[in-house]
């Protein structure tokens, strides 16, 4: 509607541009200054002085540019040069043609990996697994523990024992002797995790089991069980015993 | 009971001595007994006759069963949906005359749905505790590993110390008290992890696998035919709760050399130092271990305890209370192995 009540009225005629204003209309309007012109030429360009400029470029708070670390002089330590050198080249790293000439994809891969280093660390990862084969589990080096059977004086200790009334002591040491007869007979396999029912399993088709499990009992009742095992009782024990290692012997023989 | 990690080969020698060991032990005068266990065998001889009316197989696992129950233990069974977890637990505690009580675990379920609540009685203007279903003497609980750890951690006190202590006031439970409990394998749908000390509340984990073809047979033929009604029926209580602390009187006084003390110490402690593994077997592993070789020597007839039992107890004690690094977890070990290795490790005393 507004757009249409101008378009209604008459247009406006064309102002006529003011006259040039002069000292003398300004005058007329009495409210300005007249003052004269300034011909006066100009004077010479001013320059601070080079003393005082290089006083203020000397002091820290003019400093807008972190300068440049220099190398550490001669008087420092190595160990100071190298780490320079080092802080150097890693900032190398970020700057340069060669960082945009493709450097910058290596820092990106060494980022990448430290990231990754870290995050296995966290989750405690080894994935070294992935590319070898898997571990078998090896068996332990027994030499030491199969000493124990193989290095000692049975005969020996077992008399010992026998003249000292020790019977707990000697029943089992006739039953490791027994032990070492047919580890030496390769009826069984040595081995000092083994139960001495493993060794039963072991000698399970073989002549030698019932007697060896009556050993075994004998042996398990006296050792682990701790019975009182008294000198007429010991006899029957140690024979059972001698029999069982001498029909090993005649079998091998 | 084939292809599970507890279907172990039977014992080379027999559980009693047998007659030409009894006269050279006799000969030698050792056959004088320290414990008379003809009580105790008679009656686990009578649980395992009336577990195998309806249970086809599974002796191992009934033995471990009793060994638990002799060493005042509780269990966990673990088997995928369908091995007769529930049915076996729910037979064993049938066997003895003692309050039965069943929970199923469910995600919604609440520590006082387990545990008891203090109910408001307007007539006394006071609060009355009202026992939940763990007051029993043999506690089934079907599925532990569904609810989450709110409602597992209800279970901390009870199963450890006997016992509830609600709004200040002890409530002691019955003698006897064992949780048997089922739980499908983890990686099952809708399972959670159980934690770590609820886990070693437990005496053993057992792992109950699927039956060989011939025992399937027989568990067809058995349903087929029936069982004179249904299974649980078949099945009597042969054991009363007096009968049972008895015998675990007897178990506790089994001879126990030293350097068996020794061994088991030695074997728990190397799940300590093993790289593989995150967390190793606590102090109370060594306990379980040696309660449960005590009894499982009562149980085959010696009063005291062999290498032997303490080897074949070792991975049902330690499997659930170490856990492996994940590294070794992603090379597809599993703790039984770790069992395995430490078990050869160490030196067997002799």
């Amino acid at each position: 509607m507004v757009g249409a009540a101008r378009a209604s009225q008459p247009p406006k005629p064309v102002l006529a541009p003011p006259p040039p204003d002069t000292l003398a209309t300004a005058a007329a309007r009495s409210s300005f200054v007249t003052l004269p012109a300034d011909t006066r030429p100009v004077g010479p360009v001013r320059v601070p002085q080079a003393a005082r400029l290089r006083q203020l470029r000397g002091q820290r708070e003019f400093q807008y540019a972190e300068p440049e670390t220099p190398e550490p002089g001669s008087g420092s330590s190595l160990w100071s040069r190298f780490w320079w050198r080092l802080v150097q080249w890693f900032l190398g790293l970020f700057s340069g043609p060669g960082y945009e000439h493709g450097g910058r994809y290596v820092v990106y891969a060494l980022f990448g990996a430290a990231f990754l280093y870290v995050v296995l660390r966290l989750l405690r990862l080894d994935l070294t697994g992935l590319f070898r084969r898997p571990g078998k589990v090896v068996a332990l080096p027994y030499d030491t523990a199969g000493e124990q059977i193989h290095g000692v004086d049975f005969e020996g200790a077992l008399a010992e024992a026998e003249a000292t009334g020790n019977y707990r002591l000697a029943v089992r040491l006739g039953y490791l002797l027994s032990l070492r007869h047919l580890t030496e007979r390769g009826l069984i396999r040595w081995q000092p995790d083994k139960t001495n029912h493993d060794y039963l399993r072991e000698l399970r088709d073989t002549p030698w089991f019932t007697e060896f499990q009556e050993l075994t009992r004998q042996f398990e009742y006296v050792w682990y069980g701790e019975a009182l095992l008294t000198a007429p009782a010991y006899p029957a024990l140690r024979q059972a015993r001698q029999e069982f290692i001498r029909h090993l012997t005649r079998a091998a023989a | 009971m084939e292809n599970t990690p507890d279907s172990f080969a039977t014992n080379t020698a027999s559980p009693l001595p047998t007659a030409e060991t009894r006269a050279a032990l006799s000969a030698a005068g050792l056959e004088a007994p320290r414990t008379d266990f003809s009580q105790l065998s008679r009656h686990a001889e009578a649980i395992r006759r009336e577990l195998g009316k309806v249970i086809v197989g599974q002796q191992a696992l009934a033995e471990l069963l009793l060994t638990a129950l002799l060493a005042d233990g509780h269990v966990l069974l673990e088997g995928v949906p369908g091995v007769a977890k529930t049915l076996t637990a729910k037979l064993l505690a049938r066997t003895l005359s003692v309050p039965f009580s069943r929970l199923q675990f469910t995600p919604d379920l609440m520590p006082s749905d387990v545990l008891g609540t203090s109910v408001f009685r307007p007539n006394k203007s006071e609060f009355e505790f009202r026992p939940g279903p763990i007051f029993a003497s043999i506690v089934l609980i079907d599925e532990i590993n569904r609810a989450p750890a709110k409602t597992q951690s209800a279970l901390f006190e009870v199963m450890e110390e006997r016992q509830v202590t609600q709004d200040g006031t002890r409530y002691p439970m019955p003698a006897p008290f064992v949780v048997l409990a089922t739980q499908n394998p983890i990686e099952q749908e809708g399972t959670y992890r159980l934690p770590e000390a609820q886990l070693d509340r437990f005496l053993f984990k057992l792992s109950v696998g699927y039956p060989t073809v011939e025992e399937e047979v027989a568990i067809l033929q058995g349903h087929h035919a029936g069982f004179g009604g249904t299974p649980l029926e078949a099945v009597q209580a042969v054991v009363s709760a007096e009968d049972l602390q008895q015998l675990r009187e007897q178990v506790r006084r089994q001879h126990v050399e030293p350097k068996l003390l020794e061994y088991i110490a030695r074997l728990v402690g190397q799940t300590r130092a093993h790289k593989g593994l995150y967390l190793g077997a606590s102090p109370r592993a060594s306990l379980a271990l040696l309660n449960g070789a005590k009894a499982l020597a009562a149980l085959r007839g010696r009063d005291f305890v062999t290498p032997e039992d303490i080897q074949y107890l070792a991975p049902m004690v330690l499997r659930h209370r170490i856990q492996l690094t994940p590294e070794r977890e992603m090379e597809g070990g599993t703790p039984d192995d770790i069992v395995k290795q430490i078990l050869q490790q160490i030196e067997v005393p002799r």
